[in-house]
């Protein structure tokens, strides 16, 4: 009983701390934006108004309630669009999409996200949504912001576009990182080669890097699960000139060919090579069971000797070490693994992201051009000034022809910019560079940067240690073959997936693997190859 | 409570044999052990949720608390709509308790001391219930078809009378003897007279037991109330403490700044917020439990109705 | 006229007949007060949401409903049983689940009867009230501690292990220990939860008969034979047959979220698999052909169950 009225004693005063501290984000007044003076715009502007209703997921810390924020009122003023959004959470969002379904047409909303294994392809074969590919004329903004390079990623598998995407339009966010101290430690420098990684990574095998007596705790490379349960493979992949799709499943051969990676010619050696350092404790024994929670532990527990991750964790956890007494701890973003043939490669962020879909309801009521002329207005520049930065001589200040956002916004980094409502990206737009790097600085400069924060802007930085190494990921088809087969031949209890894992593990040698490969195409992977490669081919 | 106390005096008289010491002793220590077995996870769950940052991302934590940290507190206590959700948790299970009880109660009746034609049929009705589930898009189709989408009481409607509660219940009346029943016939009583003046009474023990499990997956309850609740203000607990969970780990997956030298807590901070929405969540169900607990005792009354 | 006569009698007789059964419907008036209420509460709100299930022999548009959706006959029930791979991972669901009703399931019961033999009441209190928090551990929560305890980097495991001079390895990747890892878990989760019907069955026994057991000379074991457990013995076998009806599902969440790449040869189950083939693209009539055939296989296990134990123990289900 006692522990829990200390309890309650410990909450109340925290209750009371934090009701001080809830006011005055930005260095904004409540309801700042009512004051601003918005006049209708003179691209896109609906007289009388229009009212869409939308369903969508939300995350991160933007406020949930329209007129929680100026983002909403203020496309209503400039617009005359008022969007009446049903948002919802991404867990079971599959279900929630399910039931409005079920509910029928006339109860659909006008746009709606997919997501929760209701992607763009499974919306347009229930027949939910519309395509867009005679509208894209009304949408030259969008057309232009994608880009010819990042049209395949646009379009479903089936050769149209359903969708009005996000676009983020900054660098890769994650890399390679190392112990620069225990490197140092074992008198080598930065490796370069494969031979000098795996020099550095059986030296930290069998050395007592981290000093606690325990010679076998230090795991050389620890690899990310990855939320799709592929990614962990991705920069070994990456190594072997495996220039892999995000859930590590396909890939485009050199004459252009789209198909599953295990067809890749060094798939093969890959594979050797990998089962190999797996036999010798130079891959983390928990592969299959590292998920990114469970990756941090590693870096803060002093156990990691290099990884793949977010850049930002090489200076949290540079800082955790230092803080709990290790001075000398640094983790350094360093350049992609090389492998044995001087491959050097690291997956370039996906800019795009599929993030409203039209429903056919809107459609019934004649709604669609005007939805889709106000998301060109979205992209347009006046649209892209208010998502990114705000309102003028409010968030934002053009200095020298440029958006410059204001040092109480931009001082705690996305925290504060994000609770504005800026950069709203559940509702989506075009986010840019600009606005990226100014929160990631937070109104400083790199010289003004500590050396671990140094290195966790060099590792996101697109001229920074990964500069030249980036390519652009294939996109992962969800033809009717991968659809009919993904849950069951790729990652069920005898899938592909699990077999690789096996064979990594040694459970399978590899030659076993090759030959249930070819197994599971006779059920069905040789139609997922052969789909996949004609979608590729039609949409490229 | 009383009677049991007595219980435990009379044991005391008489003598115990050697092997039922040993027997007490080995017993308490069995206790013991499971305790710390029961107790260990949980109480690594509130230090998780109060220690400081840096301890928790190292996982040094266990027993108790290392340093302190109330940020994970603080980010719960300051969602707006906890309390809210909290009193429409609260009415759902104490309300949908009441409600279901008795519903199960006049459902299993008819089971246990009925005898009237169709009772097969009536018994396969239930039964067939506990096997076949629809699923939750014709769940939500029905629930809106009624009229009662979106409201409270479309959560405890859904879950009034589940079969496997009649099962148990039924199972304690048919326990009672039959006389009790068939004597209160003969003096003119009806059936539901019957029910609430004699059968509840003396049912107190497995009512008990069925009224923790309807309290518990009513404020346990997620999917239902999912998929069935839409505005903001009928929100209930689960809801909201999920949608916590998801934007602290939305937000530390996400970049935070090159700059602020405080952002090394963040990505502990999700884990802390898991941890603290268990405990937020876990601390009403277990203040409960005693309440209900001395009726599990009082249960010797069925002793002197048949004497 | 003979036929008349019997005519006449049996007009009679099913007058007779008819008296008694208006009779004995008459008698039962609040009865069928009950059982009407009931019975418009189970249409309403559990039937008729059933109609759905018959989604399993169409492919199922949710947005088109039946009359826009394809029916196809079995086709979803023949694709699930023609799997090269659906014995392999019925054997699995059967082995787990065998192997929880064979040690978690009578583990309350045990629990329960040794509490009650506790003498000092705070202390049976205390026991009784932390042994039933494990069961607000939500799954998401559990696994994470499953796989911090059995991680052989950070570990409690791996440290012990490491202390008798053995080299830990990575249980979780080992289908050799999944089993275990999920009976260990699943009884930490529900010994005190599950206990607490038992412990309100002792309850309701009646103490006279404990009485008369030590006035026979009875000691506290002998009690306990005698009396404690033939008094919870008619709750037990209920939950058991309750429980045989279980023997095709699994606490699915928690398979789930335990399931590896390594271990995926014994932990896939069918409950698992359905969910892969049907929800992971969104077949909803094939992921209602999966339910509905694990429903039949269910029943006619409790079916079974209920028969023997009617034969055996006089007591049963229905």
């Amino acid at each position: 009983m006692k522990k829990f009225l200390s309890l309650a004693l410990a909450l109340a005063m925290l209750l009371t701390s934090v009701s001080a501290l809830a006011e005055g984000i930005g260095g904004l007044p409540d309801k700042w934006w009512e004051a601003a003076d918005l006049q209708p715009s003179e691209t896109f502007y609906v007289e009388g108004g229009m009212t869409v209703t939308a369903m969508g997921v939300h995350f991160n810390q933007y406020p949930t309630e329209f007129d929680g924020c100026y983002y909403f009122p203020s496309i209503e003023k400039l617009t005359g669009m008022h969007f009446d959004i049903d948002w919802r959470t991404d867990s079971d969002y599959g279900t929630q999409v399910a039931t409005t379904l079920a509910n029928g047409i006339e109860n659909l909303p006008d746009m709606i996200h997919p997501g929760g294994g209701y992607s763009q392809s499974v919306l347009a074969n229930e027949g939910a949504i519309i395509a867009l590919d005679d509208y894209l004329d009304l949408i030259p903004n969008i057309v232009e912001a994608v880009g010819e390079d990042r049209m395949s990623n646009w379009r479903a598998a089936d050769g149209h576009i359903y969708t009005i995407p996000t676009i983020v339009n900054v660098p890769g966010s994650q890399t390679m990182a190392i112990r620069k101290d225990w490197l140092d430690a074992l008198g080598m420098d930065m490796p370069t080669t494969w031979e000098e990684w795996k020099a550095y990574w059986y030296a930290v095998r069998d050395n007592d890097m981290n000093g606690n007596g325990d010679k076998s705790d230090e795991i050389p490379l620890v690899l990310e699960m990855g939320a799709t349960g592929e990614r962990c493979l991705h920069q070994l992949l990456n190594a072997f000139g495996i220039k892999a799709s995000n859930d590590a499943q396909f890939c485009v051969l050199d004459d252009g060919t789209y198909t599953l990676v295990y067809e890749h010619p060094r798939y093969r050696e890959f594979l050797t090579e990998v089962q190999q350092l797996y036999a010798d404790g130079i891959i983390d024994p928990e592969f299959v069971t590292r998920y990114l929670a469970e990756v941090y532990p590693t870096m803060s527990g002093n156990l990691a000797g290099s990884e793949f991750i977010w850049a930002e964790q090489q200076a949290v956890h540079t800082e955790t070490l230092n803080a709990s007494g290790d001075e000398d701890a640094l983790y350094l973003s360093c350049a992609p693994i090389t492998g044995p043939y001087g491959d050097q490669w690291i997956q370039m962020r996906q800019g795009l992201t599929p993030n409203w879909c039209i429903t056919v309801k809107a459609e019934q009521e004649g709604k669609v051009e005007n939805i889709l002329k106000f998301w060109n207005w979205q992209f347009s520049e006046e649209g892209r000034r208010l998502y990114n930065y705000g309102l003028e001589g409010y968030t934002y200040d053009i200095v020298d022809g440029v958006e410059v956002l204001r040092y109480d916004v931009v001082k705690n980094g996305f925290n504060d910019y994000r609770t504005l409502g800026m950069e709203y990206e559940p509702f989506g737009g075009d986010w840019q560079n600009n606005a990226f790097m100014q929160c990631v600085f937070s109104g400083k400069t790199v010289d003004d940067l500590t050396i671990p924060r140094k290195s966790f802007y060099d590792g996101l930085n697109e001229n920074g240690v990964n500069a030249g190494h980036y390519y652009a990921m294939p996109p992962t088809l969800e033809t009717d073959a991968y659809v009919e087969y993904h849950g069951e031949l790729m990652t069920g209890g005898n899938g592909v997936c699990t077999l690789r894992d096996q064979c990594i593990a040694g459970q399978l040698t590899v030659d076993e693997f090759f030959a249930k490969y070819e197994a599971l195409k006779d059920r069905g992977l040789q139609d997922v190859i052969d789909e996949g490669n004609e979608a590729y081919q039609l949409i490229k | 409570m009383s009677a049991v106390r007595a219980k435990n005096k009379k044991h005391d008289f008489i003598r115990r044999s050697t092997g039922e010491k040993v027997f007490d002793v080995v017993n308490v220590l069995i206790m013991a052990a499971l305790l710390i077995f029961f107790l260990y996870p949980v109480l690594n769950v509130v230090s998780i949720s109060l220690s400081n940052e840096y301890e928790v991302l190292a996982s040094n934590v266990t027993f108790y608390p290392k340093g302190f940290n109330g940020q994970a507190y603080s980010t719960i206590f300051r969602d707006p709509d906890l309390w809210r959700s909290i009193g429409n948790s609260a009415f759902v299970a104490i309300v949908g308790c009441v409600l279901s009880l008795l519903a199960t109660c006049i459902a299993a009746y008819p089971l246990a001391f009925g005898d009237f034609y169709g009772k097969k049929i009536y018994t396969m009705v239930i039964m067939f219930t506990m096997w076949f589930n629809a699923g939750v898009v014709p769940m939500f189709l029905t629930i809106r078809a009624l009229g009662i989408y979106d409201t409270l009481w479309a959560l405890i409607l859904n879950t009034l009378i589940s079969a496997y509660n009649v099962v148990i219940i039924r199972s304690y009346f048919s326990s009672i003897p039959f006389s009790v029943v068939e004597s209160a016939r003969i003096d003119g009583a009806n059936d539901y007279q019957i029910l609430i003046r004699l059968i509840i009474p003396l049912s107190k023990p497995v009512l008990a037991t069925v009224a923790l499990w309807i309290i518990v997956g009513h404020w346990n309850d997620y999917m239902t109330p999912l998929i069935l609740i839409s505005s903001k203000k009928n929100k209930t607990l689960q809801l909201v403490l999920k949608e916590l969970v998801l934007n602290a780990e939305t937000s530390t997956s996400n970049l935070a700044s090159v700059n602020s030298s405080n952002n090394t807590g963040v990505a502990a901070l999700s884990t802390q917020i898991r941890n603290g929405v268990l405990v937020v969540s876990m601390v009403p169900m277990i203040v409960i439990y005693p309440f209900l607990q001395k009726f599990f005792v009082s249960g010797v009354m069925l002793g002197s109705v048949k004497g | 006229m003979n036929t008349a006569a019997t005519r006449k009698e049996s007009v009679l007789n099913s007058a007779r007949v008819r008296r008694r059964v208006c009779n004995r419907i008459w008698r039962n008036r609040y009865i069928y007060l009950m059982v009407i209420p009931v019975l418009i509460y189970m249409l309403l709100l559990k039937y008729l949401p059933m109609y759905y299930l018959r989604a399993a022999f169409y492919d199922y548009k949710l947005l088109k409903g039946f009359e826009g959706s394809k029916y196809v006959g079995f086709k979803w029930f023949e694709r699930l049983l023609s799997s090269p791979d659906l014995w392999q991972y019925i054997r699995n669901t059967l082995t787990l689940n065998l192997l929880s009703l064979a040690i978690v399931f009578p583990a309350p019961l045990v629990f329960a009867i040794l509490l009650n033999e506790v003498r000092s009441n705070g202390y049976k209190k205390v026991v009784q009230t932390v042994s039933y928090m494990p069961h607000f551990v939500s799954t998401v929560v559990l696994v994470s501690m499953i796989n911090n305890i059995c991680s052989p980097s950070i570990g409690v495991l791996a440290k012990i292990w490491k202390f008798m001079g053995l080299t830990p390895v990575n249980w979780l990747a080992v289908p050799d220990y999944f089993y275990g890892i999920n009976i260990v878990s699943g009884l930490w989760q529900c010994i005190g939860w599950n206990a607490v019907i038992y412990i309100s069955a002792i309850a309701g026994i009646d103490q006279s008969l404990y009485e008369a057991a030590r006035m026979d000379g009875a000691n506290r074991w002998k009690q306990i034979l005698h009396v404690t457990i033939p008094g919870i013995m008619p709750t037990f076998i209920l939950l058991l047959i309750m429980q045989i009806g279980q023997l095709m599902n699994c606490v699915f969440d928690k398979i789930w979220l335990l399931q590896n790449t390594l271990n995926m040869q014994v932990s896939e189950m069918l409950p698992t698999y359905v969910y892969r083939l049907g929800m992971v693209s969104q077949k909803y009539g094939q992921a209602t052909a999966g339910g509905l055939l694990n429903s039949v296989i269910s029943v006619t296990l409790v079916l079974i169950a209920n028969f023997v134990s009617r034969k055996v123990s006089e007591t049963s289900l229905f």
